[in-house]
């Protein structure tokens, strides 16, 4: 990159977006090639980047009553990181979409593709950009393009389209009011964000109020709670590639990027404000994932866990300690990878299935075996299992959450730890009713085969990595993780790094254990199998009766006194922001509308009583101090 | 840790998980016979046992891919063995765990579970799959209060240390040292242990906690399908557990296992064999309950009292 400005990380997708966006409908492999060049492109140009760490890029447009229009990019270690890996899932993601047409067939592949090379411009811009205003900007032409993108599903993905843009879109209100308090009003705010660094006295200062409206608009775009609804309403119609692309990944890495900058670097964030993230960090993890366990769409469940995983990120972060906020970045790397090939996994059942209700899935291992095989490496990384990765960062987290000095401690390393078994479980039905237990005619009639290559490549890499950062989670911590810990200015990585237990040490046992097993399999002649019917208690069974779903599992969980109420209340969005505020809305709209009677008498009091008081303040604004 | 060392070690501890978990089969067996008024087998049944399913014939159903169906069982008995070698190394070497070992023997104390309920669904037999699910609520139902109490050892041993302040102990060798130090002291502790054994008891399926095999009702269900060498494995790895259990709550509550005098090595023992005792004489006196009471009993009994040591054991350490 020595000959090339940082912006054309920025102008190329844009540009190849328009390219793709005036594809003629019929030249699918046009759209194909240029997202697949363009992003291959873009993993290029960011790794190059890293070699040029620091160099940076101005354009100053206009001064506007004070406020400085400029695009300022500036490569800060963290943020390569991040664009980095946005650069990774948008070539994983290509090479996906080239064989998994959106759901509406080629009439909307160009317009999806250039959504995506638009989306992966804004999400570039605002890893690298040093200048709050432009990241707002970025960060709502990501927002926007997740609108138009889910929409792409169908008329059932209206109503998920539009709260998604609701919530989003008001978190973006909030973050825009927290930069024009600090650029206005805050003694030494800027809208430069590497020479930030606000102390903050109380929750209820200025400074605690503007670091608050940060919050909302970190945590809404990674979907913590009580920010969290509109991922689930997404994935009701949202194609699935899109739920891998945006909320699974670049929504995580950009909210969380954003939550780690704001409360490590930005701001000195008050014990009670520390406090603050860890519960909502505690409570997003076990309420999601309760949620998760009895959902009967794959796609919907999945977006649960979308949200349960956060919970570790902002825990992680709320401890404020070294482990805690390697933990939750490492998280952040790993819960990308994961999510993501758990969400393209879904896309290739439903691609080859035409479902991805839990109900009428089935048996599916046999015929999907890659499909098969990245599902349970990521459905154990997400649970925390070891030596994958996801149990390397939840380990750090829980670690880093006992050291606080509170006494929730136990509490919430309680709701970490049992949210991973609760994980665990959700996808133990996952990994049953999709890929185990036996096929139901609907999945028969189809005879479904494995995905194309386009398809498996991407999830077979993700859950390679998966793997290996598993076993080998020094690289990652230092190559990823410690350039965040540069950026933010905190010194004591190698530390984590020493301190870190033996994946590796522990994976060679295990092998040597499976060796031991294989060989005893071989004395056995256990390899050496007869195939015979299934027995069933000595009962002759039509294959329709011996089909046992797993949307059943949790229904005595789901029927337990207590946990019952609370499931009925969150089926009815009691808990919803979304239709709290809706609510409320409806309330005062209701207030107003009960003052518009039609009794002509009424008004003119009305009238009168406006004219009194406007009088009143005159006189009274008209007198002399 | 160099490879020279981990090897011999990791046989070492395999080696005696297996042996002290056959002959604890072995009592398992006779004491239940004694109560039923009968003989009981030989010492070495357990072990006969397992060479004469090694010499049967391995069948697999059509509906079963296969792989999974095969590769489970061995799974579940490498990640115990590992979670064997661990214990044993901090229970021999206290100083030589590493921070946060706890956790990694819970998960992967955890992962025979789930390979039990893999293997069972990947059969294809609708009795699998119902005993699969029940395993994974079981899971779910003691781990909640597993938890609680392993966080009321480890909050129980924390030190006040007057140059880093507070220090949570997440080692096992720590968590052992302590408890050496002043176990009965510590009510909390004494709850937790109790508690525990419970949830162990649920963690070897034993009786009244069996439900997820329930021979006569769901015929041993995720098992169903295996024969041969595969359901000898999982009759090992069964074996093998019934040793770590105990041992694993003996090393967070009661510290541990010591063998640095003969003294030292008969008070071991005899904490192992009153926790097996215990196990034993439970799964004989009670009859097995449905799965919904043991996620009542495990939540809404358990819990609470999981609580209470917790904050017991978490007033002593602040």
């Amino acid at each position: 990159m020595d000959d090339l400005q940082m912006i054309w990380v920025l102008i190329v997708p844009a540009l190849a977006g328009l390219l793709t966006f005036l594809c003629p409908r019929r030249a699918a492999w046009l759209v194909n090639l240029i997202t697949v060049l363009t992003t291959g492109w873009l993993l290029f140009a960011c790794s190059s980047l890293l070699k040029h760490l620091g160099q940076n890029w101005q354009w100053n447009w206009m001064e506007l009553a004070g406020i400085n229009l400029s695009i300022d990019l500036f490569a800060t270690h963290f943020g390569v990181i991040v664009a980095l890996l946005i650069a990774l899932f948008g070539f994983l993601l290509a090479l996906y979409c080239v064989a998994f047409t959106p759901q509406n067939q080629n009439r909307d592949l160009s317009k999806h593709h250039s959504y995506i090379l638009w989306t992966l411009a804004a999400a570039l811009g605002a890893a690298l950009t040093d200048n709050l205003i432009f990241m707002l900007i970025c960060w709502e032409i990501t927002t926007l393009m997740l609108y138009l993108l889910i929409n792409l599903g169908g008329s059932s993905a209206r109503a998920g389209a539009a709260k998604t843009f609701a919530i989003l879109g008001l978190s973006d209100c909030a973050m825009l009011l927290a930069i024009l308090l600090f650029m206005f009003v805050l003694p030494g705010g800027s809208a430069s964000m590497s020479s930030m660094k606000i102390a903050i006295t109380s929750p209820f200062s200025l400074q605690g109020v503007c670091y608050l409206l940060l919050l909302v608009a970190a945590l809404a775009k990674a979907g913590a709670m009580p920010f969290h609804t509109w991922i689930p309403a997404a994935a009701e119609g949202a194609p699935c590639d899109v739920m891998a692309f945006l909320p699974a990944s670049l929504d995580k890495l950009l909210g969380i990027y954003l939550l780690a900058r704001i409360s490590l670097q930005f701001f000195v964030l008050t014990n009670s404000l520390k406090v603050l993230l860890m519960v909502i960090g505690a409570v997003t993890i076990v309420g999601a994932v309760m949620m998760a366990m009895v959902q009967h769409d794959l796609k919907k469940l999945l977006s649960f866990h979308a949200i349960s995983q956060v919970g570790y990120m902002v825990l992680g972060i709320g401890t404020g300690s070294l482990i805690g906020i390697a933990g939750a970045v490492f998280h952040m790397v790993n819960h990308a990878m994961y999510k993501s090939c758990l969400f393209l996994v879904a896309g290739s059942v439903q691609k080859q299935t035409g479902t991805t209700e839990l109900d009428k899935l089935g048996g599916l291992a046999k015929v999907m075996p890659l499909s098969f095989f990245a599902c349970v490496v990521s459905a154990l990384a997400i649970s925390g299992v070891p030596p994958l990765n996801g149990f390397t960062s939840k380990w750090l987290v829980y670690q880093a959450v006992l050291e606080i000095p509170s006494r929730l401690a136990p509490f919430l390393v309680l709701a970490a730890v049992f949210g991973s078994a609760l994980t665990l479980a959700s996808f133990i039905k996952v990994i049953h009713s999709v890929f185990l237990g036996s096929q139901p005619d609907s999945v028969t009639i189809k005879q479904p085969s494995e995905s194309s290559q386009w398809m498996t490549t991407p999830m077979l890499v993700l859950a390679a990595a998966c793997i290996l950062f598993g076993i080998f989670p020094a690289w990652p911590l230092e190559n990823m993780v410690g350039p965040a810990f540069d950026t933010m200015k905190i010194a004591g990585m190698d530390q984590v790094i020493e301190n870190l237990w033996n994946p590796a040490l522990a994976s060679f046992l295990l092998l040597v254990a499976l060796a031991i097993g294989v060989l005893i399999y071989v004395f056995g002649r256990g390899f050496n199998f007869r195939r015979a019917n299934l027995y069933i208690g000595g009962e002759k069974i039509t294959p329709e009766a011996a089909h046992y779903s797993g949307t059943g599992f949790y229904s005595t969980v789901r029927s337990l006194p207590g946990i019952k109420s609370v499931y009925k209340d969150a089926e009815r969005d009691s808990y919803d922001i979304y239709h709290i505020g809706g609510r409320i809305g409806g309330s005062i709209v209701q207030v107003l509308r009960n003052c518009q009677t039609g009794v002509l008498s009424l008004y003119l009091s009305w009238l009168v009583l406006g004219l009194v008081i406007i009088l009143i303040c005159l006189i009274g604004l008209g007198q002399p101090n | 840790m160099n490879l020279g060392l981990v090897i011999p070690v990791f046989a070492g501890a395999t080696t005696a998980t297996v042996l002290l978990g056959l002959i604890s089969k072995w009592i398992d067996r006779k004491v239940t016979a004694w109560i039923q008024w009968r003989k009981g087998p030989p010492w070495y049944q357990p072990l006969a046992d397992i060479i004469k399913l090694l010499g049967k014939e391995t069948i697999v159903p059509h509906a079963a891919g296969g792989t999974g169906f095969l590769l489970m069982p061995l799974v579940g008995f490498a990640t115990v063995s590992v979670a064997a070698t661990i214990l044993w190394w901090s229970n021999l070497n206290p100083e030589s765990g590493f921070i946060g070992d706890v956790i990694v023997v819970l998960y992967l104390l955890t992962i025979p579970a789930i390979t039990i309920i893999l293997g069972g669904s990947a059969s294809g037999n609708p009795l699998a799959a119902v005993g699969a699910a029940r395993e994974m609520k079981l899971l779910l139902a003691y781990e909640l209060p597993m938890l609680l109490v392993i966080l009321a050892a480890i909050f129980g041993a924390t030190t006040t240390d007057s140059s880093t302040g507070l220090a949570a102990s997440f080692q096992l060798g720590t968590i052992k040292t302590a408890h050496t130090v002043g176990f009965a002291a510590s009510l909390g502790c004494v709850i937790g242990f109790l508690i525990s054994l419970m949830c162990i008891q649920a963690k070897l399926g034993l009786v009244p906690f069996d439900m997820v095999e329930a021979e006569c009702e769901i015929a041993t269900g995720p098992f169903i399908e295996y024969s041969g060498a595969p359901l000898a494995i999982i009759h090992l790895t069964r074996v093998m557990l019934l040793a770590v259990m105990p041992l694993f709550i003996i090393t967070i509550f009661w510290g541990g296992f010591s063998f640095n005098s003969f003294g030292m090595i008969l008070a071991s023992l005899g904490k192992y064999v009153l926790v097996l005792v215990v196990l034993i004489l439970v799964r004989n006196t009670n009859p097995r309950i449905r799965i919904d009471h043991a996620l009542r009993f495990f939540w809404y009994i358990l819990t609470p009292l999981a609580i209470v040591a917790l904050t017991l054991s978490m007033a002593k350490g602040f």
